[in-house]
């Protein structure tokens, strides 16, 4: 058998008429036995006897009369509140729109213009050749064999290729070579790679 | 189908009152007595209605919800003044947002949501407006010995603990307790008014009966003394 204080947790459910079947049937065997469990039971449908009797003689108190008015009412408010919606909205269509959105969008078309015009002044599709000062070469990284690179504008003459190709060392690929020499034995440092 | 798009004739379960809660206003058009007595014209289809630009369907949504919006109101509230201006202002707010009701979901689960909430708020301002205690209310009535056995006398007494004591209970408590035993609704349909999970209701109304039950007691005792 469920003790009392198992069962006293489902009492309000068991009153209210919550309980699954079989929890039911197991609260009222005990009550049935238990003495105190069912005084608890009493109180409980007792007061909510007192509770749904309350409710229930509230209701007698307002009348038909008192419906109809509160319909009419009820109609009257929404009719209004529609009247007051549709009279606000051509005052909204005659406002060419909120101040700030038309001060947003207009800073919006500034700044992305203005973004444009230093894009391409960055950039070196758009820049106009101009000559270096006494340009050195630039060396990348880069695969293969060393190359000479100038800037824009350094107008002096390119070294002749090399007659041999360039050795190894020069660039990311020339490096792992060079890695590979060392363990075969060649001497080191390498001659420097002829301009 | 469609939930809801069923018509939601429902019933008020374990309320003795179902009639009083359900029966159509007086002085309808005959247009809107039909559109609200048609069980199969759903609540959707009567707010898809008055979204396409029509005015009776609306009307026609208020004859059907209105009694039971006022009761609710009463019921948690506890005047009648209060709840008639709750009922009207959430049919004020169904409205004018009709537009966003979803139409997978019930409609009266929607609707009892933005009456609960007028509701609560209604009551946390009339609490702080006019705090009574059961203490002060037990003073002010009738002692039951005097009565001789009257019984409506009774009655009105008892009625009166019981408001007392719905006063005394916490708003949460008491929204749970009013629409499960007053009106019947199970706390799966409780849970979404309250935006609450299913569990949290279960045991607000737990709670609410037991603290319902223990200031019950505690009144039956002391006026019997």
């Amino acid at each position: 058998m469920i003790p009392c204080s198992g069962i006293a947790d489902r009492l309000p459910e068991f009153v209210g008429g919550d309980l699954a079947s079989a929890d039911a049937a197991a609260v009222r065997a005990h009550l049935i036995a238990c003495h105190e469990c069912r005084r608890q039971a009493g109180t409980l449908q007792r007061a909510r006897g007192a509770l749904l009797g309350a409710a229930a003689s509230a209701m007698r108190g307002i009348d038909e009369a008192d419906f109809t008015a509160m319909h009419r009412s009820i109609v009257a408010a929404t009719t209004s509140a529609l009247q007051a919606k549709e009279s606000a909205q051509p005052a909204m269509q005659r406002r060419p729109g909120p101040w700030w959105l038309v001060a947003a969008a207009a800073l919006l078309v500034c700044g992305m213009w203005f973004g444009m015009q230093s894009r391409r002044d960055r950039s070196v599709w758009h820049r106009a050749p101009t000559a270096t000062p006494a340009a050195s070469s630039i060396v990348v990284p880069w695969s293969g064999p060393r190359l000479d690179m100038r800037l824009l504008g350094d107008e002096r003459p390119m070294a002749p290729p090399p007659s041999e190709p360039a050795g190894f060392g020069s660039g990311l690929m020339g490096r792992h070579r060079l890695r590979a020499l060392v363990d075969e034995g060649v001497p080191m440092p390498l001659p420097e790679t002829p301009r | 189908m469609n939930p809801a798009m069923e018509p939601n004739r429902r019933s008020v379960g374990s309320s003795s009152a179902e009639p009083a809660m359900t029966s159509l206003p007086a002085g309808l058009s005959s247009v809107v007595h039909a559109l609200a007595a048609d069980a199969s014209v759903s609540d959707a289809e009567l707010v898809r209605r008055t979204l396409a630009g029509q005015e009776d369907p609306f009307v026609a949504l208020v004859a059907r919800y209105q009694r039971r919006a006022f009761w609710i109101a009463f019921h948690v509230v506890g005047r009648v003044e209060d709840a008639r201006d709750v009922a009207q202002e959430a049919f004020v707010r169904l409205f004018r947002s009709l537009d966003r009701y979803d139409y997978a979901r019930s409609f009266y689960t929607w609707f009892y949501r933005i009456v609960m909430n007028l509701a609560i708020d209604a009551l946390r301002k009339a609490r702080s407006s006019h705090a009574a205690s059961i203490e002060e209310l037990l003073g002010a009535l009738p002692d039951a010995r005097e009565q001789g056995g009257d019984e409506p006398l009774q009655r009105d007494e008892e009625n009166g603990q019981v408001w007392a004591i719905l006063d005394k209970l916490d708003a949460k408590f008491r929204a749970v307790l009013v629409l499960r035993d007053i009106h019947g609704l199970s706390c799966r349909e409780i849970a979404p008014m309250l935006k609450v999970t299913h569990a949290t209701a279960r045991w607000r109304l737990h709670r609410g009966r037991q603290m319902f039950r223990d200031h019950w007691e505690r009144l039956q005792g002391r006026s019997e003394r």
